[in-house]
């Protein structure tokens, strides 16, 4: 909300400049957003008064006027200046603006000129008399602007009008309606300042309505959605004049935001603005058979607001209406069929509270928020409409010389009472952690019009420690209605700041992460330890992935939750797999010529069924992609030596070692055809495993992309990628490992260059390899692979080197070859054979 | 060959003389060991003329002896004296040869980088941990319910345009907050409760400071006695942790429908150090959370007795935090995940 320095003046005295207002303000909780300082766009204009006015001699369309300007600071004029003007409105004693030579005034294209001393027909002005168009303060171009009577002379017109204004921009919390206006904002600051606030108490006995019909008002009002609007309080302003509002008013409404429109369309804004009541007045005679009703709309209802927009409505939407039609959208926007026009003499003012919830749904769905909705939806103080009424027919009396007749008819069934909150001193301090004396309490609540009664149940009698009273809550503070919201207001203004800063009490509790976050954070110790980078992509994903990886009709992940409400398409599911986000992260890397080494750990959404119906699955996923080489990729590229391009054993490598380290046994197998998750079509069906644990539970997949994939995505090279379902590696048994003495006898170490054939897997190999090698078999590490000259076709070489060692004693050389001799059968059933 | 006393110190006198010309003109341990073999070895020089001892009279034959065993201890001696000065010189020549630019670049294992994200949530992690808090989690497709209802939002509520919400159903929603997290927590456990809760959170809105997605850390205390001067110790102490002993800290009052007293902190601008800058917009002040102690209404719908037990709660965003930290002035590089940009971290 904007808050005019000069006009919060008006309701309290603040001896404090603009930044210590704003710093104030923020203290108590009205958080400044910013403060801009507005300024008059001209300069060197003093109030001047005409003491002697004639036709100028030589000209019958010009008037010369001599014009008293006393002492102007600072410019050495002074005393009488003669001035030439062809305006026709001014008389002598009107107090005028004057520019004086070399006075700055604006031009409609936004530049400036400068005024000097001109001659006209042999007389010479000394400066010129302005109009308000000319200081673009207003609209009117037609004569000079008349000031107030009580402007005093030589004094600059930018300070008189009020132009040099600070304006504060409040951010206003969703719970406090009071705040939405000039006097609630001035309560605020009187009881930070602890000075009176200055309420315009309106004479008219309209402030003192309190339901019921009173005078002899030719309106009715009938209320038939009684559970959507609690008051409707109608008065009525007779013999209007439209114009101009005075300055002064436009002049606030324009700090506040608003643009002037005419008297009675900116009396109702400037009351609003002032007191948080949106008023609404209607034209009388378009309120037919005189007669306000407050009803549900139609469904299929048409309607068109006063911004000349078409609505069609429906029976959440409240309506002001006449028995022939709506006329008004209740605390929204009012109907071009009842708007104030130019030649409006009679107004019907309508003052009312309504639901809020109606009113907040109903500007929603229309599209509509305007000043009035968006005070409305945050639940107004029903007590409100009779003071404003009040206020803004005294203005129409007095601005727009209305005459108000006596009396109102005001629908108001259910009065709401101040209520009461118990307030118990020590709780207040013991949940703040305070010490704030009970009279200091007192003091800083009465200055929000809080007052505490003692209680009934602790009488007269209590100590200190047990003193109960009844806090009684103004009707305006709708959101106080529990003992913390009066901590809340205790604290606010004996200062956040002098509160202790202390620790919490309590018994001693070691900090730990769960489980699954622990995981998720060593993964990803582990790959960054491997050269690999984190990524974090969004959650929702377009399915136009899924056509690119080749998916069909019918795989599982096509089964992605659907947002309501997206962005847009390319966001429009909830992820399935963390592939997709990887590779837009590939390509777009690619685009600029960047390999990728990329890891991201974070949820996917799996649902039960579609559509969906309860909460979904959301396990946590890794998903790896390398794209180049790692040294490029983690730009660690040196002079010394070029790292190669990532193939699926990097990636494989890379994989085993992180279950190695997380202390997991897994399982790398070839693709089968056994499971849903093993469609994999995205993959290369030549370079793809999947990996399952020792106890045949199922881990993901890892592979080279399927070319049809890379070109899909534009990718260079022959990306690899992997995705581990981490909530399945949560779930199984960690091994934790036993240290073993160090071995005390020597190991024989034999190389064995096998001769196998191509179709036959090294997984195969091996396990014949341990199967026959026995206890004496310690380890086996493959150090070559050949194919090509000197090995027949459909065969390759598999070099191992073995390690043999025995606890009981140093190996002799005939043990190791019935070993060998054991495992040379045993892997000739496999048609593999021992080179050379 | 000599063959009478005096001949012999001739001829022991004239290898000497010969011994130390040969030494002299040694430049290698090669070299040396070529004078080595050829004066003390099998038929060196000084081993050839002991041999010679036996062609001399046996009264002589000591003295002769004596002689030669002397000379060979000479020698020996010089030669290793020699030896020493030798290597050194050679070891020298080495080690100026061997020189090499240490200004060049050095050889890089390659390392990735975790997600700047991921960085900061583990330092506010570990400050909380070492608190004595757990650190959980809640799921990110909540329902209307826990996600604003248990938090004192009930439908219509204005609270709720705060948080323009993504739904997925009538009921359910990507949550907007981490909050949900507290209201399960309480359902889930008595007091006393010490938690965070970090995670994704969502929210229909993008532009150079909003992501759909983004992270929050929530937090969460109740007990008996927790004072609302409790939260301004823990979070003042966090802010000084997270972003330096010498910022200012500042709380002032806010508003949350699931908070009653409600704070926002603010620290001084790491910037322009409370001055005022673009950054801070002036003020001198960023926000970096909203807290408050939390509402006697959510404590009574999780089936806690706010006579009995308080509580305070906090919730920040961390990509606010990494942007403040770090320099970023725009939230979409996050989720960009250039190459470049994640090697800053």
């Amino acid at each position: 909300m904007l808050v005019s320095y000069r006009w919060l003046q008006d309701y309290v005295e603040i001896d404090l400049d603009p930044a210590q207002l704003a710093e104030g303000l923020t203290a108590i909780g009205l958080k400044v957003e910013g403060i801009s300082h507005t300024e008059p766009r001209f300069s060197g204009v003093v109030v001047g008064k005409i003491v002697e006015l004639q036709r100028h001699q030589a000209s019958d369309h010009l008037w010369v006027a001599v014009v008293e300007i006393g002492r102007v600071d600072g410019s050495g004029l002074g005393g009488r200046l003669v001035l030439v003007t062809g305006a026709t409105n001014i008389k002598v004693g009107d107090r005028v603006p004057v520019a004086l030579p070399g006075a700055v005034l604006p031009e409609k294209d936004g530049t400036s000129r400068v005024i000097r001393t001109l001659e006209f027909q042999g007389v010479i002005s000394q400066g010129m008399l302005c109009s308000e168009a000319e200081l673009a303060v207003g609209e009117d171009a037609s004569g000079i602007m008349i000031l107030p009577p009580d402007a005093p002379v030589g004094k600059s017109v930018a300070e008189v009008l009020g132009l040099d204004d600070t304006v504060i921009d409040l951010e206003i919390y969703a719970n406090r309606a009071d705040l939405w206006s000039m006097l609630g904002v001035a309560r605020e600051v009187a009881a930070w300042l602890g000075r009176p606030l200055r309420r315009p108490e309106p004479r008219l006995a309209v402030a003192r309505a309190r339901g019921g019909r009173e005078g002899n008002l030719p309106i009715n009002v009938e209320v038939q959605a009684t559970d959507l609007c609690p008051r409707y309080l109608a008065t009525l302003a007779l013999g209007l004049e439209i114009g101009p509002s005075p300055l002064w008013m436009a002049q606030r409404l324009r700090a506040a935001g608003m643009r002037p429109i005419n008297n009675v369309v900116d009396i109702t804004n400037f009351v609003m603005l002032e007191t948080g009541q949106p008023l609404h007045a209607f034209d009388l005679r378009d309120v037919r058979q005189q007669t306000i009703l407050v009803r549900r709309a139609e469904a299929g209802e048409r309607f068109r607001t006063l911004d000349e927009k078409e609505h069609e409505l429906s029976p959440d939407i409240l309506v002001i209406a006449d028995p022939e039609r709506a006329i008004a959208l209740a605390g929204i926007m009012g109907g071009e069929n009842s708007e104030i026009r130019l030649d409006t003499r009679d107004v019907l003012l309508e003052s009312a509270t309504f639901h809020a919830a109606t009113v907040r749904r109903g500007a929603l769905r229309l599209g509509l928020r305007t000043e009035a909705s968006s005070r409305f939806e945050k639940g107004l103080d029903p007590n409100l409409p009779a003071y404003a009424a009040a206020r803004a027919l005294e203005l129409f009396a007095d601005i727009a010389k209305a005459t108000i007749p006596a009396g109102w008819v005001d629908h108001y069934p259910a009065p709401v009472e101040p209520w009461k909150v118990r307030f118990r001193p020590h709780k207040v301090n013991a949940l703040l952690g305070s010490d704030i004396p009970v009279a200091e309490m007192k003091r800083l609540l009465a200055r929000l019009e809080i007052t505490l009664e003692p209680s009934s149940s602790t009488g007269g009698g209590a100590s200190p420690a047990e003193e109960e009273y009844q806090a009684v809550i103004p009707t305006f503070r709708q959101d106080v209605t529990r003992e913390a919201d009066l901590a809340e207001e205790v604290i606010r203004f004996w200062g956040y700041d002098r509160l202790p800063e202390t620790a919490p009490r309590g018994p001693v509790v070691a900090g730990r992460q769960s489980p699954r976050l622990d995981l998720a954070d060593k993964i990803r110790g582990l790959l960054v330890s491997q050269g690999v980078s984190e990524v974090i992509t969004y959650s929702f994903t377009s399915p136009r992935h899924f056509d690119r990886l080749r998916l069909a009709a019918d795989h599982p992940w096509r089964q992605a939750i659907p947002i309501l409400n997206p962005l847009s398409e390319e966001r429009s599911i909830m992820r399935t797999s963390l592939l997709p986000g990887l590779l837009e992260v590939a390509a777009r890397n690619a685009a600029r010529q960047q390999a990728v080494w990329i890891f991201e750990v974070g949820a996917v959404y799996i649902p039960d069924e579609l559509p969906l119906r309860q909460q979904p699955r959301e396990p946590l996923h890794l998903g790896v992609l390398l794209l180049g080489s790692a040294d490029q990729a983690a730009g660690a590229v040196d002079w010394t030596r070029r790292l190669p391009v990532a193939d699926v054993y990097d990636l494989k490598g890379m994989l085993e070692q992180l279950f190695e380290r997380l202390l997991i046994g897994v399982e790398f197998l070839p693709v089968g055809d056994g499971d849903e998750r093993e469609r994999l079509p995205f993959l290369h069906p030549g370079r793809a495993a999947v990996i399952w644990s020792a106890a045949g539970r199922w881990l993901g997949y890892l592979g080279e992309l399927h070319p049809e994939v890379i070109r899909g995505y534009d990718l260079p090279g022959r990306p690899v990628v992997a995705e581990i379902d981490v909530e399945e590696v949560l779930q199984l048994p960690v091994t934790v490992p036993r240290h073993q003495p160090l071995p005390e006898f020597p190991a024989v170490f034999r190389d064995l260059a096998l001769l196998v054939p191509k179709d036959v897997p090294a997984r195969e190999v091996e396990r014949r390899l341990w199967e026959s090698g026995g206890q004496l078999l310690r380890s086996l590490r493959l150090f070559d692979v050949y194919e090509g000259k000197q090995i027949p076709a459909g065969m390759r070489s598999l070099a191992y080197a073995l390690e043999f060692r025995s606890d009981t004693g140093t190996l002799r050389e005939d043990e190791v070859e019935s070993v060998l001799e054991r495992i040379t059968a045993a892997l000739a059933s496999l048609g593999v054979s021992v080179r050379g | 060959m000599a063959e009478t006393l005096s001949g012999l110190q001739a001829e022991v006198t004239r290898l000497r003389e010969e011994y130390k010309r040969e030494l002299a003109a040694v430049s290698s341990t090669t070299e040396l060991e070529e004078v080595r073999v050829r004066w003390l070895g099998k038929k060196g020089n000084v081993t050839q003329l002991l041999r010679s001892v036996g062609s001399l009279p046996p009264e002589l034959r000591p003295a002769a002896g004596q002689e030669i065993n002397s000379l060979r201890a000479e020698v020996e001696e010089a030669i290793s004296a020699r030896a020493a000065e030798v290597r050194a010189r050679e070891q020298e020549n080495r080690i100026r040869e061997e020189r090499l630019d240490l200004t060049l670049p050095g050889r890089r294992m390659p390392l990735g980088h975790l997600h700047p994200l991921t960085l900061v949530l583990q330092d506010i992690k570990r400050f909380f941990i070492g608190l004595g808090y757990q650190v959980v989690e809640g799921p990110e497709i909540e329902t209307d319910y826990y996600n604003f209802q248990a938090l004192n939002v009930p439908r219509d509520h204005p609270a709720r345009d705060m948080q323009a919400t993504f739904y997925l159903s009538e009921d359910l929603v990507l949550r907007t907050q981490t909050s949900p997290v507290q209201a399960r927590t309480m359902e889930r456990q008595k007091p006393p409760v010490r938690i965070i809760a970090p995670g994704k959170v969502y929210r229909v809105d993008a532009d150079l400071t909003h992501s759909p997605m983004f992270h929050q850390v929530e937090g969460l205390v109740v007990d008996r006695g927790i004072r609302f001067s409790d939260l301004k110790g823990t979070l003042a102490e966090f802010a000084r942790a997270l972003f330096g002993q010498d910022r200012a800290v500042r709380f002032r009052p806010s508003y949350f429908p699931f908070t009653e007293p409600s704070a926002e902190m603010d620290i001084s601008c790491m910037v322009c150090g409370g001055r005022g800058c673009r950054v801070c917009k002036g003020e001198g002040w960023i926000e970096i959370l909203g807290s408050g102690m939390v509402h006697p209404q959510v404590l009574e719908m999780a089936g806690y007795d706010p006579e009995d037990v308080t509580g305070f709660a906090f919730g920040m965003g961390v990509e606010r935090i990494v942007m403040l930290r770090y320099g970023v002035d725009d939230i979409r590089l996050f989720f960009e995940n250039d190459r470049r940009f994640l090697a800053r971290f």
